[in-house]
């Protein structure tokens, strides 16, 4: 498993010294019953396990499954309201670590709330610390396990079938390509240790998180493939991307390679990582002993 | 000043002021929690000692941490955004002119977006030290130094020039701008949010040290600039006239410059970018009292707090459990309303 990259060894530190906190001291206590959740990898681990009829708030990112948009909304989730919260009467809540802001927070522990954090952190590691420490809390430990061994086998067996690939592939992930420069993911992205864990090189680098880089860059980034978001109404085709100046330059255009992908299964972090990894691999790779899992 | 206007205005303060008190009553008792308006009063009364509490514990914790210090921190941006519009409107003698004019919004702003990028890394220090405070001084001192400066640079030996005051405070803005941008550019995606809700305003997370931090700074500054109604009405005149009336018209100009930006400053620091209420609140007042300064400022405080009273009141129920921000309530409601008012203004043949 790849070492989780986190801003600082200290944030590393706390976060994990918080969970422990957390873990043991949820063993005491019974059950929480009434679960507000403030992000969308969060709510998709409590349906995972079973117990999204213990949900009785979620944040705008909560967005799959579907049926989750249908609960109480408390708007996005760095800028929660606290008495909002309060009047779902949770007994607990479960957020990352960016959720906020850091006021309102401080008000619903105020308020006794147990308010419970989890790093948001674009790692495996992470993953599994969230599954794993929701699971305990919902006293489904066997179903976390079960959950995570699953997640675990997906990634492993497409570490195994990149593996079989002559050389790597050098992918680029663009988050928006139109008449401006292409918004592109560089280090330390959600994106990037997609692109790693399912067997390919980030075309991109020299720099951290999302910026937008000029046509030329593109040319000397030599991607093999684009990867893009899915997204509903405005996808960009492979004609229309690989005519653009730039991107026409790009080994990937020799092939038209644009691989297209449901964007939170992608960058959610949440249970179904291994699935969205599978599906990278593949479509990276081709397809060797699996059939295809294009699930939309 | 005829006596049937004096009549008219002390009339309508005494209005606003019922309308205020009633609303702040209202305030305390609404909420996305259905709280019983008694309950909710029963906690804020027994906090003056009068009476034995009897509600349930967590109805407490809402009323007294949530509710009171948001209601209270309110007024206090409120009226001190309308009153410091209604002096800078004054001192400029241009209806245009509101407080981000002479740079103290967007020095704040770009102060804020500095400690959300900075925090962690060239500003980590401070944030060590000040903890979630941190971005309100930062953004408060941003403020006020930036105000210094465009004061600094229309003041030459000929005294301080308005003319050149509203130039460099049009450049201070571009540039304070250009640096929100750079800031844009270095910010991840967490920042990015942080940054764009911060810009649309919230009262949200409101706690006893907010009010009490911004309410010594603004209740001194709009104290202040209520005692130089006199003045900024024989300024109404021109400058020259002002100063055959014994006004010492370069002190007023520094002095009324700085109160509004001490308030400002500390409504920024506190609650984020609200918009309007310094353009709108001062007109809507000098439509129905006049330009006397003596009422205008006093009434634009009263109508401010009490707009953003019923701004806020909006912010936290219309879309409840979560929250619409502030900033935008003030600018989907004032805008129409005023240009409603331009036009019907307009069309009776008056101007502003």
């Amino acid at each position: 498993m790849k070492q989780a990259k986190l801003p600082s060894a200290l944030n590393a530190t706390i976060t994990s010294a918080v969970l422990c906190g957390i873990f043991s001291f949820s063993i005491v206590q019974a059950s929480p019953q009434r679960i507000v959740s403030a992000d969308g990898a969060l709510t998709e681990i409590v349906y995972a396990l079973g117990e999204e009829q213990r949900l009785v708030g979620v944040d705008t990112t909560s967005s799959y499954p579907a049926l989750a948009t249908k609960l109480p909304q408390i708007g996005y989730k760095r800028a929660i309201s606290a008495e909002g919260v309060l009047s779902l009467s949770p007994d607990v809540i479960i957020a990352t670590d960016d959720s906020g802001p850091d006021k309102v927070v401080e008000q619903l522990k105020a308020a006794g709330v147990d308010f419970r954090v989890y790093s948001e952190a674009p790692s495996l590691d992470a993953v599994e610390e969230k599954i794993r420490h929701i699971a305990a809390m919902l006293g489904k430990q066997a179903e976390g396990e079960q959950l995570w061994a699953e997640v675990k086998r997906k990634v492993d067996d497409a570490k195994t079938q990149a593996a079989k690939a002559e050389q790597p592939l050098r992918v680029m992930f663009v988050l928006s390509a139109g008449e401006r420069s292409p918004l592109v993911a560089g280090g330390n992205t959600g994106a990037d240790t997609m692109i790693r864990l399912a067997g390919g090189l980030n075309a991109v680098e020299g720099f951290d998180g999302y910026k937008p880089i000029p046509a030329e860059a593109l040319v000397t980034a030599r991607p093999d493939v684009i990867l893009m978001m899915k997204r509903a109404g405005h996808t960009v085709s492979a004609d229309q991307l690989f005519s653009q100046p730039g991107f026409s330059m790009t080994p990937a255009a020799e092939n038209k390679r644009l691989i297209t992908m449901n964007g939170l299964k992608l960058l959610g972090f949440g249970p179904r990582i291994g699935d969205a990894i599978s599906e990278l691999t593949t479509a990276l790779y081709g397809n060797s002993e699996q059939s295809a899992q294009v699930v939309p | 000043m005829n006596l049937q206007r004096e009549n008219r205005a002390q009339w309508t303060m005494g209005l606003l002021g019922i309308f205020l008190l009633c609303t702040l009553v209202v305030s305390v008792g609404v909420g996305p929690m259905s709280l019983s308006l008694s309950d909710s009063l029963q906690v804020a009364i027994s906090r003056i000692g009068l009476i034995e509490l009897n509600v349930p514990p967590h109805v407490v914790v809402v009323v007294e941490s949530i509710r009171m210090p948001r209601t209270v921190l309110g007024m206090l941006v409120g009226a001190a955004l309308a009153v410091s519009g209604a002096a800078i409107q004054g001192l400029f003698r241009n209806p245009l002119a509101d407080p981000g004019l002479i740079g103290v919004s967007g020095g704040a702003a770009l102060a804020a977006v500095a400690s959300i990028v900075w925090g962690g890394t060239v500003l980590k220090p401070l944030h060590d030290l000040l903890g979630i405070y941190s971005l309100p001084m930062m953004a408060f001192l941003g403020g006020f130094i930036t105000t210094l400066l465009v004061a600094w640079i229309a003041t030459s030996r000929f005294g301080t020039s308005i003319t050149t005051m509203l130039l460099a405070g049009v450049a201070i803005n571009i540039v304070t701008g250009a640096g929100i941008g750079i800031f844009t550019y270095m910010a991840d995606d967490a920042m990015l949010r942080t940054l764009t809700f911060w810009q649309m305003g919230s009262l949200g997370g409101a706690t006893w040290d907010d009010v009490m931090a911004a309410a010594t700074m603004i209740m001194v500054a709009v104290v202040l600039i209520l005692r130089y109604a006199k003045s900024l009405n024989a300024l109404l005149l021109g400058e020259s006239e002002a100063r055959h009336l014994g006004v010492d018209v370069g002190r007023i100009k520094v002095a009324v410059i700085l109160l509004s930006a001490l308030a400002v400053g500390a409504a920024v620091a506190v609650s984020g970018m609200i918009g309007f209420v310094g353009l709108v609140v001062p007109h809507i007042v000098r439509m129905s009292l006049g330009p006397d300064h003596r009422y205008l400022l006093a009434a634009s405080a009263l109508l401010g707090a009490l707009f953003l009273l019923l701004a806020d009141m909006l912010s936290r129920t219309v879309i409840a459990p979560a929250e619409l921000p502030i900033g935008l309530i003030t600018a989907i409601i004032g805008g129409p309303f005023f240009i409603g008012l331009i036009v019907l203004r307009a069309r009776q043949g008056g101007g502003l």
